[in-house]
């Protein structure tokens, strides 16, 4: 989209609020928290139905303006820092999950983060499993199902590139309910800034013509999503 | 009809926020949280506008213009990292202060109201 065209489209309805994060190391725990309280403080939580329903429909039915918490490319200190966090403020994270990461073998997991743009925090796992197991997406996942309100909505893309990984087909196998995902026609949720900032660096007119990431939901799926060369096809689980 | 036009950003402004999109652009993502404003795009030419709300779509339609025609200033063929700076910018400084409740709805300015 071009200004002209991001005016015209701010300018018909509310926006949709996200704050996007990458990694969520453990020293940075209590900023986090601090976020999400202030987060929670004014806005409310979005789960899937939410936004296809307000995708779907115009309008958004809750009182208070919802916040989609993003974190991308399945990383582990999502898990254990952010996860507790979310459920303490009652906030809903959208995890959208590399699944060629997850589904690469531990003493793999750096270079194919470093052949992926996935950054690290040096030595933050020593036993170098950097990317969340297939047990704490199916955690997450459990999460989201159980009460689609305060937890998770996990996100697995599909991704390349890892020898000795079945990448999403793992994912797939490991009993993860898809809901939704990739097809031909729909809405695109276009991230009005995701240009820069996605997997933890500038990305805007870097290798490979990058464009904004595309958030596809139940109905409202999208063609051509891609995400900065990491996740070509997308299935949320 | 009334035709209005807000008068342009003094020259001061617009260096005062092209330097907030520089230090914006410079933060280390990897670890942040990036508020964003995000607007739906329709591709099949059959989805309902949106309605409703509080307005604030007008709002940062209005400042994403008034910092367009600014940019454009310094740089007039504005390429896609330029917009997606300028609304990094928007969104770092009103994310918060959209969602806050009008005077009259805060109820915790008005307790003897909301109780």
């Amino acid at each position: 989209m071009d200004a002209e065209a991001l005016v015209r489209a701010f300018a018909g309805g509310p926006p949709i609020r996200a704050v996007n994060f990458h990694n969520t190391p453990v020293h940075r725990a209590e900023e986090y928290d601090r976020q999400l309280g202030a987060l929670a403080e004014r806005f409310g939580p979005v789960t899937e139905d939410d936004l296809a329903a307000f995708l779907a429909t115009g309008r958004w039915t809750r009182s208070r303006p919802g916040v989609v918490i993003a974190l991308y490319n399945g990383y582990r200190n999502n898990f254990d820092v952010m996860r507790p966090l979310l459920e303490r403020h009652g906030l809903v994270g959208w995890f959208f999950v590399a699944s060629g990461y997850v589904g690469c073998p531990v003493a793999e997991q750096l270079a194919f983060g470093a052949a992926h743009t996935l950054a690290t925090i040096p030595d933050e796992y020593p036993d170098g499993r950097y990317a969340l197991s297939w047990d704490e997406v199916r955690e997450l996942d459990r999460a989201g199902a159980r009460d689609r309100e305060p937890h998770a909505d996990a996100y697995a893309g599909l991704g390349g590139g890892c020898r000795g990984a079945g990448g999403g087909d793992r994912g797939l196998a490991a009993g993860l309910p898809a809901r939704a995902r990739p097809s031909g026609a729909g809405l695109r949720v276009a991230h009005g800034l995701s240009l820069r900032g996605e997997s933890g660096g500038r990305r805007a007119g870097g290798p490979g013509g990058v464009r904004g990431p595309v958030l596809e939901l139940p109905g409202a799926a999208a063609a051509g999503a891609e995400a900065g060369g990491l996740t070509r096809a997308q299935t949320l689980y | 009809m009334i035709n209005f036009s807000l008068p342009p950003l003094p020259e001061e402004e617009v260096d005062a926020r092209l330097a907030d999109m520089e230090r914006l652009g410079n933060r280390d993502y990897k670890e942040i949280g990036v508020p964003m404003f995000l607007v739906a795009e329709d591709l099949t030419e059959g989805a309902r506008p949106r309605s409703g709300g509080d307005g604030s779509g007008r709002i940062l339609a209005l400042l994403l213009a008034e910092g367009a025609e600014a940019l454009r200033t310094r740089r007039p063929d504005l390429d896609a990292e330029d917009i997606a700076r300028l609304i990094e910018a928007l969104a770092d400084r009103h994310f918060l202060s959209l969602a806050a409740p009008s005077f009259s709805r805060a109820t915790e300015l008005h307790p003897e109201t909301a109780s």
